[in-house]
């Protein structure tokens, strides 16, 4: 590879030796040679003069994708994949890191495996169609999508029709799997290929069972694409056989796994894992060679994250309308705590965090810090104002995380912690826990359509709600509900490793693998504050056509969740239990683990949309508050209060993330910027020490907001975390900026 | 024992340093022209609290607010001075800082036990004259300066506050004689100016309460930090 001309003989030349060298061992290879950095932001440098032309050139192509409508241009002739398209480039003279997804920069391309439906409305739905020639083709093949319809009994089509399990995998790649990239730019393609021969042979001497049959063709698989990997780099002219031997090569090889991950899955969530620290080893080797400087080192990442802002994959306005914003969740972990005490704060982490300076503010890739009071203040404080500047990056809690998975795990999507290579997930999007409540006072009948789909009981028949039995009966429909969620899982992703399995991503993972199950919960604070509501004040029905009750009449005060009141906050609490505890009951595919989260991006529009009136005195159709914050408007202690509630709910129960979203005004904050500063880090101390899970920060003007509503051309780059994520405010559909414009937005007093 | 709250804002920055949970009294002796509490004036209004339970709830809050600390505000917190004070005990247990925003308009032998437990006071000094106190305020400039005189004795770090109307207080001079009046005491860290809001309106709507100064401007940014020159 010719960068800087600069390569090593030797590509672990300098290097500490370990057990790194003899095993496929990335983390062994970082505590032996990373450095640790405690000091502030002041050796930042800005952004080069190649940087600042590539971007632009690309700034130019994303106002030109935004003035097409979102997407501007679908190659629908190829089937993605490794080796199908052409090496393209951005621009040849600037670019230091090459490789694009499809022949044109920003172009989608079709991804039919997981399903060819979704491929071909999304073609129609930008103004093509699907060619003939992919039509033909996959009239022989049988999709993911295929298999899962095959399989769902009528009960699953209904729990998915009316919204009760919304936002499920069944009709494109699941995603949510992290390929530990990082492995191509230590080790080299072939020594991987090595390993994967030895484990295939090894699995041969076993006992021939469904499992080892299953896992020996699925090795077989990965071992044709990390051929194909080595293929495609070829294309660039890069040969990746062996291993980086310096930094800008070791940014290259690591972002082709990243794009070869991208090219054969269209994966909800694609995460990148944790690379800054790993990446920070070669840029400190080569600063100590004297063959790059800071300027050089930020060079390299921005061009590293120029690569990733380009990223695209082609889906439908329904899916849109779930996941506003294009997103992708390129998630990034960045800092953290090492188990021997050392920070694992590097001087790149502060360099992937400066991105958001050099190149402004950006949803993607979805930076999150694994935060903690240990972390060295200089970081902390720049953590801190970069979000108050730029409102892109969220906190997850790396005491919590650490103490279950060690140090060198990554985050997947938004809030689901994973031993990068060591484990994978069968993501599952979530349960509409409201529709439930309201399904068990209608003995099995949806309120909004009237259809029997859960087990018949009679409704409800008194006039006031009383406590007792309306938990008695809820938990009835909680532990049907968890056993159908779980199967309908069970089929998605038998589905789904029969037709679209990962191969490259699973390729950089150990042949033996962790598994996880990620169920999720939507409306966590509209159920809390209903059964709060039917508890402490008197809640009276009001029923509709064939007696289902449709809507509620409420008297009296209530406990609000979002106020630090045990009352209620303990009801969400024991809620998330009780689900988990379901949950667990049903055995999965695989052997995954269950894990649970509160997360819901922003579906929690959609979901508010398909659900009734509910007692907490939320209308039909309103939209529910996002993850596990409390509803709008609900909150009346102030900010901190709001935060004690989340921070409340139990990590043990929903190991796949506790999401809360938290906007406050900047006045609020402080009276200049370093007040701010300061203050918001004695928050994130504080909420976190309370045992939370999950942030998102914003500091803004709700005026703002409307402003940008208003006038999208003034604002192409505002940026806000939404729940997990961050978006582009004008990527959001109305209905969803008005609903990020009703949240709670903490003032002062 | 019992106190009456108007209510417990978990998060203020803005009420002295760092981040602090804030506790609104109810029941203040004035009737400030530009007031912007006018639901804390009746002491009635407010909520009975048990001083030992609010502790609790603050309390909660420590790990948020151990670097900055509890501000008591009101109303006027010195008309409950004993009750403050149970509250300042039960919370320098567990180490936080308090801060007492006052008017110095009552001083009395609670008012002096309370200023024995707090860290630091934000005292309002609202006008420069005593007219202008009486037509303002219907308090007194010599009440709130011999309140700062106790300050002064006991040497206990004071941050002057004092709100700039237009059209009101807000010239050149009115900030300079401000400035000549506090420069013989040294207890004084800090003198903040506070620009003249509106946000209370509502309030004072819902209340059926007639706003004073519904026809003055709010004050403008840029003069204010003119006027912070002036005084340094």
């Amino acid at each position: 590879m010719k960068m800087n001309g600069f390569t090593r003989a030797d590509a672990w030349a300098g290097f500490t030796p370990g057990e790194w060298q003899r095993t496929v061992n990335v983390r062994d290879f970082i505590q032996k040679n990373y450095t640790p950095y405690e000091g502030d932001s002041a050796f930042l440098a800005s952004a080069s003069e190649r940087t600042r032309r590539l971007f632009s050139r690309l700034e130019e192509l994303q106002r030109r994708e935004r003035e097409a409508g979102g997407v501007i241009g679908i190659d629908n002739e190829t089937v993605s994949s490794l080796t199908t398209y052409p090496a393209a480039y951005l621009d040849r003279e600037d670019e230091l890191i090459v490789g694009l997804q499809c022949g044109e920069p920003l172009v989608r391309g079709i991804h039919p495996f997981g399903g060819i439906r979704m491929a071909r409305s999304a073609c129609r739905a930008y103004g093509t169609e699907l060619s003939a020639k992919i039509e033909d083709e996959f009239k022989y093949r049988t999709t993911h999508n295929d298999g899962v319809f095959r399989v769902y009994t009528d009960t699953m089509r209904k729990m998915r029709h009316a919204g009760i399990l919304t936002g499920l995998p069944d009709a494109y790649g699941r995603g949510r799997i992290i390929g530990d990239y990082r492995r191509i730019a230590l080790y080299g393609v072939d020594r991987l290929i090595e390993e994967k021969r030895r484990d295939k042979e090894l699995l041969g001497s076993r006992p021939m069972n469904e499992e080892n049959i299953r896992l020996i063709e699925e090795v077989f698989k990965q071992l044709d694409f990390l051929e194909k990997l080595k293929e495609m780099a070829k294309m660039y002219g890069i040969d990746i056989s062996g291993p980086a031997t310096c930094a800008a090569e070791a940014v290259q090889w690591l972002y082709f796994g990243y794009l070869a991950a991208n090219k054969e899955q269209n994966g909800a969530a694609m995460s990148l894992g944790r690379v800054s620290t790993f990446l920070d080893v070669y840029i400190e080797r080569d600063i100590a060679d004297g063959v790059l400087d800071e300027e050089g080192a930020q060079e390299l990442i921005d061009q590293l994250v120029i690569k990733l802002r380009m990223i695209r994959h082609l889906r439908t306005p329904e899916y849109n309308e779930l996941f506003g914003g294009d997103p992708m969740w390129i998630t990034e972990a960045v800092g953290g705590m090492g188990t021997d005490g050392r920070t694992l704060v590097t001087k790149n982490s502060f360099r992937i965090l400066n991105t958001l300076y050099t190149l402004g503010p950006s949803p993607e890739p979805n930076l999150t810090v694994l935060y903690t009071e240990s972390l060295p203040e200089g970081f902390r404080k720049f953590c801190a104002r970069v979000s108050i500047d730029t409102d892109s990056i969220q906190y997850e809690s790396d005491d919590l995380m650490r103490e279950i998975n060690g140090d060198d795990y990554a985050i997947a999507c938004c809030v689901s912690a994973m031993q990068i290579g060591k484990q994978m997930q069968f993501f599952g999007a979530r349960c509409n826990l409201p529709k439930v409540l309201l399904m068990a006072l209608n003995g099995g009948k949806d309120e909004k359509y009237g259809m029997q789909i859960g087990p018949e009981m009679p409704v409800y028949e008194g006039d006031v709600l009383e406590y007792g039995e309306v938990v008695n009966r809820l938990d009835t429909y909680i532990d049907w509900i968890a056993e159908q969620y779980v199967s309908t899982m069970n089929v998605i992703h038998y589905m789904h490793d029969k037709y679209a399995y990962e191969k490259i991503q699973m390729a950089l993972h150990d042949t033996e693998v962790e598994r996880l199950m990620a169920f999720g919960v939507a409306g966590l604070s509209v159920i809390a504050d209903s059964l709060s509501a039917i508890k402490h004040a008197t809640v009276s029905v009001i029923r509709g056509e064939g007696g289902v009750i449709t809507d509620f009449d409420c008297v009296g005060e209530f406990p609000k969740y979002g106020n630090d009141d045990d009352r209620v906050d303990l009801i969400a609490k024991e809620l998330l239990h009780k689900f988990i505890t379901a949950l667990r009951r049903t055995p999965t595919y695989r052997g995954a683990k269950h894990t649970l989260s509160a997360l819901t991006i922003t579906s929690n529009v959609v979901y508010g949309k398909k659900t009734g009136s509910t007692p907490d005195g939320r209308r039909a159709g309103e939209p529910f508050a996002p993850g596990a914050n409390p509803m709008h408007g609900r909150e009346r202690c102030g900010a901190l209060a709001s935060l004690n509630s989340v921070a409340k709910m139990d990590y043990e129960d929903c190991r796949d993330g506790i999401s809360n979203t938290f906007s406050i005004v900047p006045a609020a904050l402080g009276k200049n910027d370093s007040e701010r500063e300061d203050n918001l880090v004695s928050i994130l101390d504080g909420y976190f020490a309370k045992g939370a899970h999950h942030i998102n920060v914003n500091v803004l003007d709700r005026q703002r907001l409307i402003d940008a509503m208003e006038n999208p051309d003034l604002y192409p780059n505002l940026t806000i975390r939404v729940s997990g994520y961050a978006v582009n405010f004008h990527k959001l559909s109305r209905e969803q900026q008005r609903e990020v414009i009703s949240r709670t937005f903490h003032t002062s007093v | 024992m019992k106190g009456y709250i108007h209510k417990l804002e978990s998060m203020g920055t803005l009420d002295g340093p760092g981040v602090r949970a804030v506790v609104f009294a109810s029941g203040c002796p004035l009737r400030c022209i530009y007031c912007h509490n006018p639901d804390t004036w009746e002491r009635s209004g407010g909520e009975p609290v048990d001083a030992k339970e609010l502790a609790e709830r603050i309390i909660r809050l420590y790990p948020y607010i151990k670097r900055g600390g509890v501000t008591f505000s009101g109303g006027e917190p010195c008309v409950q001075a004993e009750f403050f004070s149970e509250l300042a005990r039960l919370l320098k247990q567990g180490g936080l800082h308090i801060a007492l925003d006052t008017s110095g308009a009552i001083l009395n032998g609670a008012t002096l036990e309370l200023l024995g437990l707090v860290d630091l006071v934000l005292l309002d000094v609202k006008f420069t004259s005593e007219d202008d106190y009486l037509r303002y305020t219907g308090g007194t400039l010599s009440a709130t300066l011999e309140f700062l005189s106790v300050l002064e004795e006991r040497k206990l770090p004071t941050w002057i506050r004092h709100v700039v109307v237009p059209g009101i207080n807000d010239t050149d001079g009115d900030i300079r004689r401000l400035g000549e009046l506090l420069s013989p005491y040294s207890c004084i860290e800090k003198i903040e100016l506070l620009p003249f809001r509106k946000l209370c309106l509502e309030k004072y709507g819902a209340l059926g309460i007639p706003f004073p100064l519904r026809d003055t401007p709010e004050m403008n940014e840029a003069r204010l930090s003119e006027l912070e020159k002036a005084l340094k």
